[in-house]
């Protein structure tokens, strides 16, 4: 296998992508996938991402391309996000949203844990009202219901805040 | 309630798909055809987003600390059902944080009966969410053992069990006393025939007959509790739970403990068990904190154990016994203890005990060693550990870092003692503190050498070859910098003088600026070819007189004439001026840590700009800090440090300004 090889790829609109074999191999779904039935010169198809999310996506890889501690780079969730990273996530809620599920899909391990760290910061201070807003969730407690949860659970929230 | 959004399966497939290997190997599948398949199963209807995705709410649950949990269980009945989980999984009450209930506050009662109602409640519904229990109050013992529902834990652990003097004691001793009073004199009750004759009332830290027996059965229900999580992968068992009850007979441990067949790590500071039967009860015991009494039979072993990895004895280790236990312990890789006590010869067979065959111990670390024992390390323990990766030890001498530089070629980490404390006793200050050279220019494998008490000089750090080119941390003074006298500073200041005499002052001085500026820059080069620097540490204030007063009168004596220029920056250190070359450091792109504490360093605002400025990564600066400690000598506010402490602020307000000692 050749270091410096191209895969191509296809998005879900047809869209072809053509990226280095080490860009791919960031993708443990791709790298497993090349790695048992080798490269076969056809376009490999991705149907469930997009082309504008698949470009973000090679983004990402290219970014992280040398970096040694690639697999362990999110680990740490006390840890602060880096200055690019946070920048590369700086997208609407959609994009994001479609970003993990990519993420997902193609396994790549330290963009799903920056992508949920991101998630994890836009729900960090913020109230039970507020985090509605913020994800557009509709609060489907009854009164009852939300008066035993905030009283089973809420008993130690005063010295929280 | 269950909820059907259609999403769940989408995402529970899309994990699953690591689809790959067996379809690949069963037929001639194309590509397109994988393709096929997936877009067949695939629900294109989903109309899910990032708030109604459990797998991605799951994966978020375990980021978000209880604080924020808390609120997330309140936003509607998915998020309630999915962060429930996250928000019971670890109930610690030596922590501010969730429930602060179970830490000390505000009781709704004078004796606190309600939160005990509450808490018997929520341990009822939640308990079997609880993976992680760590405890230091007794009446979560007696709850989450009462409930019944805490049979899922992963691990458990003690902490200082009634002795915390806060308005927690009083509480607790309050609900004693009520309990004791309102119940007619509930008596203790022997709750397991295991306990009998083992465990018995005991006087300590309570006086009232009836207290005794309740802590008496508090602890026979923490070890009830013990039984109850057969799945225990961690214990830690803490000294403190002897305030609860006198144990009169340990057999009862070593029946608990071989109950335990998941235990892995079991960390003790509770009892001296015997090291040969603990292992033989729990196979798969691998880390192991061991509370060793006077008596040092109980680490003798005589057989091998293969399982353990981890070893850490509280206490000095005779030399014989540490050889016996690398002898036993094939697979050791990481031993800590104390030190080498004194009580008998210094061991001389460790080969014969070793078989002549070298340990795989790769990591070695002495918590209090001083320095008397040296050559005993260097030439009789080192020399058997040929896989060492990291050794710690107070102070380095020669002989032990010749012996590490002959015998160690694995060694990646150097630490020594880095507090005070090795100052504490200040006459018997190493004397050796320039070894540091020896290690950089014989371990080709360092990457973190962290004693900031050694110094190296700085021609040897010109003209020594430094093998370890990885090295990621450097904390070390650089000591011998030739530099002006404030005279000489003065005298290359001013304008040239007409007086012959002053003329050639000026001249010697100007002579030697200009030697000092280039072993400086030579200095700065050779920390810059280190590429991979992340952490370079300078200088250390001695801030602590403790070291004075701890002498007594003379010691006392000696602060108050000032013999000691306490604080100052000390003369013969680097000017990290970008005047004498701090930009040569600029390679160090990497640099994360820089810290230039007592260093005559001469830094102004240009400078703190050219590091905010090519040291992206840079985030912790130690030199112009608040002094937090409190000090035995007053000292007045440094205006010049805060000033440039305000200036780098407004240039990178996400550096953080610290001490050396944190």
């Amino acid at each position: 296998m050749s270091a410096h090889s191209q895969i191509l790829l296809t998005s879900s609109e047809g869209t072809e992508f053509i990226i280095d074999r080490d860009i791919a191999d960031k993708s443990m779904l791709l790298k497993c996938m090349l790695e048992d039935i080798g490269e076969i010169g056809q376009a490999v198809p991705l149907p469930n991402v997009s082309g504008p999310i698949l470009t973000k996506v090679i983004e990402y890889c290219t970014h992280h391309r040398d970096d040694p501690n690639f697999l362990s780079a999110n680990d740490d969730v006390a840890a602060e996000i880096d200055e690019w990273d946070l920048e590369y996530c700086k997208v609407d809620q959609g994009t994001l949203y479609e970003l993990i599920l990519a993420a997902n899909y193609l396994d790549i391990k330290p963009l799903m844990d920056l992508t949920c760290k991101t998630v994890a910061n836009m729900i960090k201070a913020k109230s039970p009202e507020e985090i509605r807003k913020t994800f557009n969730i509709t609060n489907d407690f009854t009164p009852e219901e939300e008066d035993q949860v905030r009283r089973e659970n809420g008993k130690g929230s005063r010295r929280l805040s | 309630m269950p909820l059907g959004f259609s999403s769940r399966s989408a995402l529970t497939y899309w994990s699953s798909m690591r689809y790959v290997a067996p379809l690949t190997r069963t037929a001639s599948l194309t590509l397109h055809g994988l393709a096929r398949q997936i877009l067949r199963r695939f629900d294109a209807n989903c109309q899910a987003d990032i708030a109604h995705l459990p797998e991605i709410l799951t994966r978020i649950g375990s980021i978000l600390a209880p604080p924020d949990l808390l609120g997330c269980v309140q936003v509607c009945r998915l998020w309630n059902e999915i962060f429930i989980s996250h928000l019971y999984h670890t109930i610690d009450d030596s922590k501010y944080s969730w429930p602060a209930i179970m830490s000390e506050y505000d009781s709704e009662d004078a004796v606190g009966k309600k939160d005990e109602e509450w808490i018997r409640t929520v341990f009822a519904k939640y308990g079997h969410l609880v993976r992680h229990f760590s405890v230091s109050w007794t009446l979560l013992i007696d709850c989450a053992f009462d409930d019944g529902t805490f049979t899922r834990l992963n691990s458990i652990s003690t902490s200082f069990i009634g002795m915390n003097q806060s308005m927690r004691k009083q509480r607790e001793l309050r609900r004693r006393v009520s309990l004791t009073e309102n119940e007619g004199g509930a008596q203790g009750v022997l709750l397991s025939p295991l306990f009998a004759g083992a465990l018995i009332p005991t006087s300590v830290g309570w006086s009232a007959l009836r207290e005794q027996k309740q802590n008496w059965e508090t602890m026979q229900k923490f070890f009830m509790l013990v039984t109850h999580n057969p799945g225990l992968k961690q214990l830690q068992l803490d000294r403190t739970l002897k305030n609860l009850a006198s144990i009169q007979d340990i057999e009862f441990i070593y029946q608990i403990l071989s109950t335990l067949s998941e235990l892995t790590t079991f960390e003790n500071s509770f009892l001296a068990l015997d090291l040969s039967r603990l292992l033989n009860s729990v196979p798969r015991l691998h880390t192991l904190g061991f509370a060793e009494e006077s008596n040092h039979h109980n680490l003798l072993l005589t057989t091998p154990h293969p399982q353990l990895r981890s070893l850490n004895v509280d206490n000095f280790v005779e030399s014989r016994t540490f050889f016996t236990l690398l002898g036993n312990l094939p697979n050791l890789d990481r031993l800590s203890f104390h030190g080498f006590n004194n009580y008998s010869e210094f061991c001389l067979d460790g080969p014969a005990i070793l078989n002549n065959t070298s340990s795989k111990l790769q990591v070695l670390r002495f918590h209090s060693q001083t320095s008397s024992k040296d050559q005993y390390i260097a030439e009789q323990v080192l020399p058997w550990l040929p896989n060492l990766t990291e050794f710690r030890i107070d102070v380095l001498t020669t002989a032990i870092a010749q012996a590490l530089v002959r015998y160690c070629p694995l060694l990646e980490i150097f630490e020594a003692a880095n507090d005070e404390s090795l100052h504490e006793d200040y006459t018997n200050r190493p004397t050796e503190t320039d070894t540091a050279s020896i290690l950089f220019s014989g371990c080709p494998r360092l990457k973190i050498f962290d004693g900031i008490h050694h110094e190296i000089d700085a021609e040897k750090i010109i003209t020594l070859p430094f093998v370890c080119q990885e090295l990621v941390v450097f904390r070390c003074q650089i000591r011998g910098v030739p530099r002006l006298t404030p005279a000489e500073q003065i005298s290359v200041t001013v304008q040239e003088s007409s007086l012959t005499t002053l003329r050639e002052e000026q001249e010697a001085a100007l002579r030697k600026q200009e030697q000092s500026r280039d072993v400086q820059q030579r200095v700065l080069d050779r920390l810059a070819s280190l590429t991979h620097l992340r952490t370079v540490d300078l200088g250390f204030e001695y801030r602590d007189l403790d070291i004075f007063f701890g002498h007594g009168s003379s010691g006392r004596k000696k602060a108050a004439q000032e013999d000691y220029d306490y604080g100052s920056p000390f003369l013969d250190t680097l000017e990290l001026s970008l005047d004498s070359g701090l930009d040569h450091l600029g390679a160090l792109t990497k640099l994360e840590v820089f810290g230039f504490e007592s260093l005559n360093h001469r830094i102004g605002r240009a400078e703190l700009a050219w590091m905010a400025a090519h040291w992206p990564r840079l985030r912790v600066i130690r030199g112009i800090h608040v002094d937090k400690k409190m000090l035995r000598v007053k000292r007045s506010v440094d205006n010049y440090k805060e000033e440039l402490r305000t200036y780098m602020r407004t240039l990178r307000s996400d550096i953080v300004h610290e001490a050396v000692e944190v």
